[in-house]
């Protein structure tokens, strides 16, 4: 790959708030492995917001985050204000991990950092996409999309646990 | 007019989750690997939705008339 090429697929080169809309410093996640997640409240595979959380803080002293990403796209599952997001994480899975503003994955509105996300296959081949909340992106602390894991694969299967673990810093 | 998901065509419209109107322009089967479920997508020039469903609900469609 071309260092152009590389620039201009970097997944943190973009503009990405905070859920409360502050800046979201996306340069301190350089150098980190980051687990990128779009997230929605009201989606069945909620319970999964433990695991990630769990991962967090199993991995973080040794420069390791989860990015959370809100999303609507996926029957209206996060409808809610920032403020209702943040207050159904915390209180009721107990989260400390960062989480974006409410983007679209999918479609002609697409956030550019899942322009660049989409672009990975999972372990089947198939790259494009998002199939539905909770999918998950890799990112080694070079900036590379190391993987792509399905929303059904949990958080704290094997399969993430030993991909974190090969890309830690 | 009401249908089973399962009878539900591309071009219909649909009530999304959020209450407005969804045009389908593909169906995707069995989401998530269930082959129970379905879902429905507007994959358009102003917007991208995916809405579930199971394939036996009822689903309130508006459907143009041929001619």
């Amino acid at each position: 790959m071309s260092s152009d090429a590389a620039t201009h697929s970097d997944p943190f080169d973009v503009e990405l708030a905070a859920l409360d809309g502050s800046p979201l410093d996306l340069e301190a996640l350089r150098g980190h492995t980051v687990l990128v997640v779009n997230v929605a409240s009201r989606c069945g595979l909620t319970p999964q917001y433990s695991a990630l959380e769990e991962l967090h803080e199993r991995y973080s002293s040794a420069g390791f985050s989860v990015l959370g990403v809100p999303c609507n796209q996926f029957g209206g599952q996060e409808p809610g204000t920032p403020a209702e997001i943040g207050v159904f994480c915390s209180a009721t899975y107990g989260t400390t991990f960062p989480m974006t503003e409410k983007v679209d994955v999918n479609g002609p509105r697409r956030h550019p950092l899942y322009q660049r996300l989409t672009a990975t296959p999972d372990a089947d081949g198939r790259a494009g996409e998002v199939e539905w909340n909770f999918e998950k992106f890799l990112i080694s602390p070079g900036g590379e999309i190391v993987a792509r894991f399905r929303p059904l694969v949990e958080p704290t299967s094997p399969e993430v646990v030993a991909a974190i673990e090969r890309t830690l810093p | 007019m009401t249908v089973q998901a399962k009878d539900v065509q591309l071009g219909d419209r649909l009530l999304g989750p959020s209450g407005d109107e969804i045009t389908v322009t593909r169906i995707d089967n069995a989401l998530l690997g269930r082959a129970d479920l379905i879902a429905f997508v507007e994959d358009s020039a102003v917007r991208w939705v995916k809405v579930p469903s199971t394939l036996d609900a009822e689903v309130q469609v508006i459907r143009d008339l041929p001619g």
